[in-house]
């Protein structure tokens, strides 16, 4: 077998995969801190991973639900509630189209309907939308069927247009 | 998708790491790196892949328990994204995961349109179909096969139903009208051949009769699902029903036409009995088209388009049903004395295929003699490469026909 620097190939993949993990985990938790955060501690713990002597198959989607797990560790130890987990119990904010001229610094508008639906709509949407996830993936990730992956799809999206609507 | 949710998406592409953000992340991992050493003995391998789309971790993803070695070796000498020599193959060969990830996974990876998505995944319930007709032909029809195949069928069908749905949300009734219909119509045929297997093949019957079972209730469900899609567009409540029932005039004469040159061509190898049926039902195709003729004058565009959607359900079913019917009978002289026919056999499905795919309504390119050809192969003399070529809107996956024989 080839000798292969894996500190390396580690940090190459750091490179490759870090902007997008950053921008699912910002979108899921609405601070660019917090995603910060988790992009660092994501990428450890992989690294930990293979440490002890694992090996992955495929390093993107395992970045991926390392992420997600994360991302649903933390709101459940938030102290104050967050938006996320309002929602996640049915709470629907009412947020209204303020000023557009605010609403038109990025990411914002869709950080408003997003805060909107439940989380497993949300992570699915973003997944595939902003991450271009294959619903395959998603499915291995969120260790789900894809049939299961696809219907949670059609209905977030589903919820998303009636709130663009709106 | 909506197109706001579109325009919002691409806001998103905004967001990312600062450069110096990334980078100050980047030294930290790499300190911890370089404090967290990986086990001796193991950090010379590859311990992960960061690329992920070839074909070998495609197969290490889905199906782990395939014989791999020998796959492997396949997919080296084929080069191809998709594999001839796995387009015939049923449940239970070596090559079937193949033909199920690789050649249908890569087709309709390649469909862009949602309607063309759904064209495929019913088209793909119908191989499902096929090929259990195969094996019931051969008495190897068994129960785990059979249960198999109900499971696959039950995704395939939910699968279908959930496109049919994204296309009435995007508010495109005809096609999902259309698909719904294909779908019944698809049902029905197959149902209908193997209500014949069952009878003609005693080691298969109770087999079949337990799928027939499960079937007849699909087909059931489906034709209350279409007749719901129809009374949308007949109700009115769509825009440009005139437009869709002409358009669906048009479509289901180009539908009789083509089967119409399908049968002349292939009436030889079809027998009497078959033929005067495939000509029955298309007589009650036009008569029918005739029907919806007269809605039409009298405006009564939703009832007109309901008439011919009928028509072309019909002549779709006959066509389906003298496919069948060949392939079958080429199967019955096979499993007697012509093997050597079998590799005729593969390229023909390859251009069943790409018939199907021609197969989409509504469109106004899609003359009957084009997309069409069905070689065929018991005469053994009039494929010709030309047909074999045509009709590749899958230019991604043909790469100049190779095949295989394996001579397992």
């Amino acid at each position: 077998m080839k000798t292969v620097n894996t500190n390396e190939e580690f940090l190459k993949a750091y490179d490759a995969f870090a902007d997008a993990i950053f921008r699912h985990c910002y979108f899921r938790v609405y601070s660019r801190e917090e995603a910060k955060d988790l992009v660092q501690d994501t990428f450890i713990r992989t690294w930990e991973y293979l440490r002890d002597g694992n090996t992955i198959e495929n390093l993107k989607a395992f970045l991926y639900r390392v992420a997600n797990n994360l991302i649903i560790d933390t709101s459940r130890k938030r102290k104050t509630v967050s938006l996320e987990e309002l929602t996640d119990h049915g709470f629907q904010p009412q947020v209204k189209n303020q000023n557009p001229i605010e609403a038109k610094i990025d990411g914002e508008q869709l950080k408003k309907v997003l805060e909107q639906i439940e989380n497993h709509y949300r992570e699915v949407i973003i997944m595939r939308y902003i991450d271009d996830l294959s619903p395959r993936e998603i499915a291995w990730i969120l260790e789900e069927t894809e049939n299961a992956i696809s219907v949670r799809l059609h209905r977030g999206l589903k919820k998303v247009r009636q709130l663009l609507d709106t | 998708m909506p197109t706001s949710f579109k325009k919002l998406l691409r806001e998103t592409k905004k967001i990312s790491f600062t450069t110096n953000e990334k980078t100050s992340i980047r030294n930290t991992l790499s300190l911890f790196i370089q404090k967290n050493p990986v086990r001796n003995g193991l950090e010379n391998r590859h311990r992960f892949q960061i690329h992920q789309r070839s074909f070998l971790t495609l197969l290490n993803w889905f199906e782990p328990k395939t014989a791999m070695p020998i796959i492997l070796v396949i997919t080296l000498l084929v080069g191809a994204t998709t594999s001839y020599a796995a387009d015939e193959s049923l449940p239970g060969d070596l090559l079937y995961p193949l033909k199920l990830h690789v050649n249908e996974g890569v087709r309709g990876a390649l469909t862009l349109s949602a309607e063309g998505r759904a064209e495929w995944e019913a088209r793909i319930l119908e191989r499902r179909l096929e090929e259990a007709e195969k094996l019931a032909l051969k008495g190897e029809f068994n129960t785990e096969t059979r249960e198999n195949l109900e499971s696959r069928l039950e995704d395939r069908v939910t699968k279908i139903q959930v496109r049919i749905e994204a296309l009435e949300e995007d508010e495109d009734f005809e096609s999902a009208a259309d698909i719904s219909s294909r779908f019944e119509t698809s049902l029905r045929a197959h149902i209908r051949i193997l209500e014949k297997l069952s009878s003609n093949n005693p080691d298969s019957k109770t087999e079949v009769d337990l799928l027939l079972a499960k079937l007849k209730i699909k087909e059931e469900l489906a034709a209350t699902a279409r007749k719901e899609k129809e009374s949308k567009i007949s109700s009115g409540r769509v825009l440009g029903v005139r437009a869709a029932a002409e358009g669906k005039l048009k479509a289901s004469e180009n539908k009789i036409a083509e089967v119409r040159k399908f049968l002349e061509r292939t009436k030889e190898s079809l027998g009497a009995e078959a033929t005067a049926e495939a000509e029955a039902r298309l007589k009650l195709a036009e008569d029918t088209i005739t029907q919806g003729r007269v809605k039409l004058d009298a405006e009564l565009y939703g009832d007109a388009f309901v008439l011919f959607q009928k028509a072309h359900r019909i002549a779709q079913e006959a066509k389906l049903l003298i496919k069948a019917r060949r392939e079958l009978e080429i199967d019955l002289r096979l499993n007697g004395k012509f093997e050597t026919e079998e590799d005729d056999g593969e390229l023909e499905v390859e251009n069943d295929d790409e018939d199907e795919d021609e197969d989409i309504e509504e469109d106004d390119e899609n003359t009957p003699e084009e997309g069409d050809e069905h070689p065929n192969t018991i005469d053994g003399n009039e494929k010709t490469r030309e047909e074999t070529n045509n009709g590749t809107k899958n230019r991604g996956a043909i790469e100049g026909g190779i095949r295989i024989d394996l001579g397992l």
